[in-house]
């Protein structure tokens, strides 16, 4: 299999810490680690995100000159979102899409995480099951939807068919490409040391993967979310996607805004939530990579 | 100390007529190893220079059981190898990558004693918390253990490994250029710390190298192999008396006439 869509687990956005030559001073780093890992997320994104209000500052002064109905207001956008929030229907069709995400994703990852795994280290199994992923990996999830309608209705079994066809891939590939990556090296220490198959497995080839696993997990989340919308404006019964269907038809621009902006910060959340946790899991590779 | 005293007793390892051949991508058969006989004593250092291709990596692999002969019979301790022996260990070169860099310094030498050869790995946490400081301290490590390797220079995590070897208590140690890739002055602390772990732990070693000089000071007994895979070129004791110094053993005349016999041999 080729593995070229997989993201290696090393992504772009790095600060570089050199690594000690010597055994120096023990940097500042306490062993609580983990615990800070939240606010460095934000410190390091600063600047970042004072573009992001300038933006927005932009669009609200804009607005302040010439009021343009359909381009909206930050301000008005902030005022229709909260009463979405607070009265109308915005939080439980958020919540309604959440859960049956939240079921495929569950299934999803360990699922997706075992196949990958075992094709990447047993070669009966990629042999088995090589081409059924290629197949269905490079089968658009959307394409399939209206197959799902019609063998599984347009309840929750559907749609957590959808989530879970969605979000399986990124892990399963992700999971194949991190058990390829035990280097002869560490295959060959765990030879000499006379490690067992399930100890090989266990450990040595499972925490070389763990990194691209989370990985997967993350795009895998970032897929779910897309389907989250388009689900919900195939099917047509409710959720997010239907809520922002509804907005748009009845053209109202703030509440279409306000719907979009909330499944954009649902999906910052869960992203940064990923990195976050990639970054606590992954400690040991901190010494030349960062979140 | 010298080398004629009782240290060396019985063949511990040994190779009859052991060759190796590859196929190669292009479909052509490679000798990597013509067919050699070697007797490495029990408890000697026996160190393997020869040219790059000359096939002393492959031999080293043939005696870890990472890869089996083409022609011939290996020999551990009077038994046949077939498959990784348990009784011995290999530092390979790419220390960074032999080492498990998701664990720390310390779990990677519990590593070592939790696949221990012939001692029961067990014991409590704290009993083996201290066998990890004695070992990590062997090393010139102590105070470390909770550290990651990813933190520690290249010297120092082959020191590591080196003490993950010896946690799990090995009778031969197999070392495939381990100091290659170490600069100049922690490589000489590298090797005096090498023969004082071999002269403690009354270990037998093979020790392959490029490195001449490395050969001559650190082993009792210098293969010289030949260039392709030729095979035995040259099979010399090292007549220098333990310890040795790093500056004086280097002038000794025995030593710069070995060392221009052997060069002559290799460059000739």
């Amino acid at each position: 299999m080729t593995v070229t869509t997989s993201t290696r687990p090393t992504e772009v956005d790095e600060e570089f810490e050199t690594a000690p030559e010597e055994l120096a001073p023990r940097p500042a780093r306490p062993a609580s680690r983990g615990r800070r890992a939240t606010p460095a997320f934000f410190r390091s994104r600063a600047w970042g995100w004072v573009v992001v209000l300038a933006l927005l500052a932009a669009w609200q002064i804009s607005a302040w000159v010439k009021y343009v109905p359909t381009v909206s207001s930050p301000e008005r956008v902030g005022i229709e979102w909260w009463e979405a929030i607070t009265q109308g229907g915005l939080l439980l069709a958020l919540l309604d899409t959440l859960r049956t995400m939240a079921i495929g994703f569950a299934i999803a990852v360990p699922v997706g995480i075992a196949i990958g795994f075992l094709m990447g280290r047993v070669r009966v199994v990629w042999a088995t099951l090589e081409p059924l992923v290629e197949i269905l990996r490079l089968t658009p999830a959307t394409a399939v939807i209206p197959v799902f309608i019609l063998f599984l209705g347009i309840g929750d079994a559907m749609k957590i068919g959808v989530f879970l066809l969605a979000a399986i891939f990124p892990v399963l590939l992700n999971a194949y490409a991190g058990a390829r990556s035990v280097s002869q090296t560490q295959r060959e220490t765990a030879q000499t040391f006379r490690l067992g198959w399930w100890e090989t497995q266990w450990e040595v080839a499972l925490p070389a993967a763990i990194p691209f696993i989370l990985v997967g997990a993350r795009q895998a989340l970032g897929l779910s979310l897309v389907m989250a919308v388009v689900i919900g404006m195939l099917a047509g019964n409710g959720g997010i996607g239907y809520y922002i269907l509804m907005a748009q038809q009845a053209l109202d621009i703030p509440r279409l805004f306000a719907a979009v902006a909330t499944v954009a910060a649902v999906g910052y959340g869960f992203n940064a939530l990923f990195l976050v946790l990639e970054r606590r899991y992954t400690r040991w590779r901190r010494t030349d990579a960062h979140t | 100390m010298s080398i004629s005293t009782a240290r060396i007793t019985t063949a511990e390892l040994a190779f009859r007529g052991v060759g190796k051949d590859y196929v190669s991508l292009r479909g052509e058969a490679v000798r990597a190893l013509s067919p050699i006989d070697l007797d490495v004593a029990s408890e000697s250092f026996v160190a393997i220079v020869g040219r790059s291709g000359c096939g002393k990596s492959t031999l080293l692999r043939l005696a870890a059981g990472l890869e089996s002969p083409s022609s011939g019979d290996i020999e551990l301790g009077g038994e046949p190898v077939e498959g990784p022996p348990d009784a011995v260990r290999y530092v390979f070169q790419n220390y960074s990558e032999s080492l498990l860099p998701w664990r720390t310094v310390g779990d990677n030498v519990r590593f070592g004693l939790r696949h221990a050869y012939a001692r029961e790995s067990g014991g409590s946490r704290r009993e083996q918390q201290e066998l990890v400081e004695h070992y990590l301290g062997e090393v010139g490590l102590a105070g470390v253990a909770s550290r990651y390797p990813g933190e520690l220079s290249g010297g120092m995590q082959q020191r590591v490994a080196i003490a993950r070897a010896l946690a799990s208590g090995p009778r031969v140690l197999l070392l495939d250029e381990p100091f290659s890739a170490v600069d100049a002055l922690s490589r000489a602390n590298l090797q005096d710390l090498i023969v004082r772990i071999w002269e403690q732990h009354r270990l037998t070693i093979l020790f392959v190298t490029h490195d001449i000089d490395e050969a001559l000071y650190l082993a009792d007994r210098v293969v010289v192999l030949g260039a392709s895979g030729a095979g035995i070129e040259r099979d010399v004791v090292v007549p220098l008396d333990r310890p040795r110094d790093q500056v004086a053993a280097r002038e000794h005349p025995d030593y710069l006439q070995l060392r221009r016999e052997v060069l002559e041999l290799l460059l000739g």
